[in-house]
């Protein structure tokens, strides 16, 4: 359903009403009635299908899951079904805020909300995504509210197995809130059935060219501004010219200044500066030899999970390589602190994609990780805790 | 924040102006800083020329404080004198303007060339962004430019695109890959149009072309008898449309396929020079020592080609 008419449809009913459609569903379903959960989740992602896929086999299991449209979302007091409300990129509070004191008050805000939807019964489960978000306009607030959240949380979604300790430095979270549900792939979930050939044609690439991807929203965090700044050393390690492919939403006017500052002197970067739809991400990524995560900090990465998808060798900051268990050989890590090795991992992660081990690690990777398989395992894990 | 530009001396449109600017008569950011409304702006021009190229100029301001792109659209339509729409002969009809921090601005000049029989032209400015203020001082009048012209530099400091495409034009004709590509950074950075994109790829490929032997020398055996004269190419004659790479990769295929086993011999004649480019990248030894025509290659003069060359040479 486009997401569109899906937003009419939740801005039009409240949220007791699709409490009521989610029951009668699970009900029409065949789930018994004791049995029946509702999960309602903010922010709703537009253009990131990762919440569709965690969720996508809710109904098999008894959950019927929605988007609601804001935090402060006020909840009736149900006896059943169970409620859950689960909170992911919660830097959103802040959309509206101009000042660090506005953000503060809308952190404020949230927090009561929380306690309010608490004393209606309702479960809060919280995904970390990041230690902070990418896009962190007021990253004090934002650590304060995490550790807020993180105490009043029942249930806390890791998928880095080292994401305590990678949190550590900023919050605290308490191991026996927290739960661990991999990263699904994209497997099933984008189109793929362009070949490599045909990909590169419509992009322009030769046969015989070296090409890396830098895929996903465009942010001071995001690191294409580092790469740039060290695409000259892995052409020189490498020998000879790259193509790069810079595709993804832009960010701040500044930041894009930036950006296309020094993308104006590099011919044979491309940029792509607008959402890739689902159907298009498969030219980018068959087309492309290594997808690029350069980011200054990072939990987990939906564009490694991409890459994987694809067949494709990805570098990721050392604290992701985790979370890609069982394809390291497609997983090449850095160390953020130290940008050389930024250009190490590349030259290695070029030469991974070169080897058919590397494919076949990927590819296993991609279907023990189908959303389907992840989404079970992820209501299976709540059900068992709640 | 808000009250930045109306301290710069901005303000807005009245009623009464907005009403009439409908009319397209009344060219009311003339008057001073005036803060740019939601609705487009245009005024008419009558078109004395249509060889001469026709410009105005804008100082754009932001209440942000950093340079902004796209944020407001200029955009001009012309018609003949009795009122018919017509096409322009090139892309050159509209532009995005970049907005300034105030005490930061600089004037930004727009460049159209009008089609013939154009009698009357329309130019329409509007706002693209909403987040922040926009004030803009400056001419809708369409006048024909007469400006003294910008030296190398201060054209590549400035946004002036018919100054930077009239160096660039100068740079094309010298062969000057150094200035064209200073040229064409500050194009691509200000407008990022294909053709500017295009133009910087090919004379980067040329360059690596330069920087790298194509091919290791090519060991096929010479067993006919007859040598092959490579008279004409293959491939349409190159005009740096696109990578020169490519256009070698592919003649020199058809040459390696349409000499056989023979000897190959390059004579003088059409595209000569190409012809001794394809025949050193498909990794085949030269006949002579002499360099043909040059000048039919674009963006390489005689020492590139001989440097090429020899750095090719078995």
């Amino acid at each position: 359903m486009p997401y569109s008419q899906e937003d009419e449809q939740i801005r039009i009913r409240s949220f007791e009403e699709v409490c009521v459609d989610g029951k009668l569903a699970l009900h029409a379903r065949g789930t018994p009635d004791d049995d029946a959960r509702i999960l309602a989740y903010y922010p709703k992602a537009h253009g990131n299908p990762f919440q569709d896929m965690l969720y996508s086999k809710g109904f098999d299991n008894g959950f019927a899951c929605f988007p609601v449209g804001a935090p402060e979302t006020s909840m009736p007091v149900l006896t059943s079904p169970l409620l859950y409300m689960h909170y992911h990129w919660i830097h959103r509070v802040f959309a509206t805020a101009n000042t660090a004191h506005e953000a503060k008050l809308a952190s404020q805000r949230f927090l009561v909300a929380i306690d309010r939807q608490k004393s209606a019964g309702a479960q809060i489960i919280w995904t970390v995504h990041n230690i902070v978000s990418h896009e962190s306009r007021f990253p004090d607030e934002e650590i304060a509210l995490r550790a807020a959240l993180g105490k009043k949380a029942d249930h806390i979604h890791i998928m880095n197995p080292a994401t305590r300790e990678l949190c550590a430095r900023y919050y605290d979270l308490d191991s026996h809130k927290t739960f661990i549900v991999s990263h699904p792939s994209y497997a099933g979930v984008y189109s793929n059935y362009i070949s490599r050939e045909q990909a590169r044609l419509n992009l322009g690439i030769g046969a015989e060219e070296k090409v890396l991807l830098l895929f996903g929203s465009l942010g001071p965090r995001k690191g294409a501004r580092l790469f740039l700044a060290e695409l000259d050393n892995i052409e020189a390690i490498i020998g000879d010219r790259m193509r790069v492919l810079i595709a993804g939403t832009p960010g701040d006017a500044q930041y894009m200044e930036e950006i296309y500052a020094l993308a104006a002197s590099k011919p044979w970067v491309t940029m792509i500066t607008k959402h890739i739809d689902d159907h298009s991400v498969q030219f980018l990524f068959q087309a492309a030899d290594v997808s690029l995560c350069p980011y200054d900090i990072g939990l987990n990465s939906g564009v490694a999970a991409t890459a994987a998808t694809f067949g494709c060798v990805s570098v990721v900051p050392d604290s992701l390589v985790p979370t890609m268990a069982g394809a390291e050989a497609g997983v090449i890590g850095f160390n953020p602190t130290r940008r050389d090795t930024l250009v190490t991992a590349t030259v290695r992660a070029l030469e991974a994609a070169g080897n058919p081990d590397t494919k076949n690690a990927l590819a296993s990777w991609s279907e023990a990780h189908r959303p389907a398989a992840i989404s079970a395992v992820f209501f299976d894990s709540l059900r068992q805790r709640s | 924040m808000t009250a930045t530009l109306e301290q710069f001396g901005a303000t807005a449109l009245t009623k009464h102006e907005l009403i009439s600017s409908r009319l397209h008569f009344f060219d009311y950011l003339r008057s001073g800083l005036r803060l740019l409304p939601k609705r487009p702006l245009g005024v008419l021009s009558k078109v004395r020329s249509s060889e001469a190229p026709l410009c105005c100029s804008f100082t754009v301001l932001t209440n942000g404080d950093f340079a902004e792109r796209g944020v407001v659209h200029l955009e001009v339509k012309y018609f003949s004198l009795l009122g018919r729409v017509l096409k322009p002969e090139r892309q050159q009809d509209n532009h995005q303007l970049f907005a300034d921090p105030t005490g930061q601005a600089v004037p930004q000049q727009c460049f159209f060339q009008p089609p013939r029989r154009a009698f009357w032209a329309l130019a329409t400015l509007e706002r693209q962004t909403n987040e922040r203020r926009i004030a803009l001082q400056g001419s809708l009048k369409l006048t024909q430019y007469r400006a003294a012209p910008l030296s190398l530099d201060e054209a590549l400091a400035s946004r002036n695109g018919y100054e930077l495409r009239r160096h660039l034009m100068l740079s094309q004709q010298k062969k000057d890959r150094t200035a064209a590509k200073r040229l064409l950074e500050r194009l691509i950075f200000l407008a990022a149009s294909s053709a500017d994109r295009q133009t910087l790829r090919t004379i980067s490929d040329i360059e690596a072309v330069l920087k790298a032997p194509a091919k290791s020398p090519n060991r096929h055996v010479e067993t006919s008898l007859e040598p092959y004269v490579y008279l004409r190419p293959f491939m349409p004659a190159y005009q740096g449309m696109y990578p020169l790479s490519k256009w070698l990769a592919s003649e020199a295929m058809m040459l390696e396929k349409a000499a056989g086993h023979a000897h190959i011999i390059v004579e003088d004649g059409p595209q000569a020079a190409l012809r001794q480019l394809a025949l050193r990248y498909a990794g085949f030894s030269q006949n002579t020592d002499e360099i043909w025509g040059a000048d039919d290659v674009p963006w390489l003069n005689k020492s590139d080609i001989a440097f090429y060359l020899s750095k090719t040479e078995k």
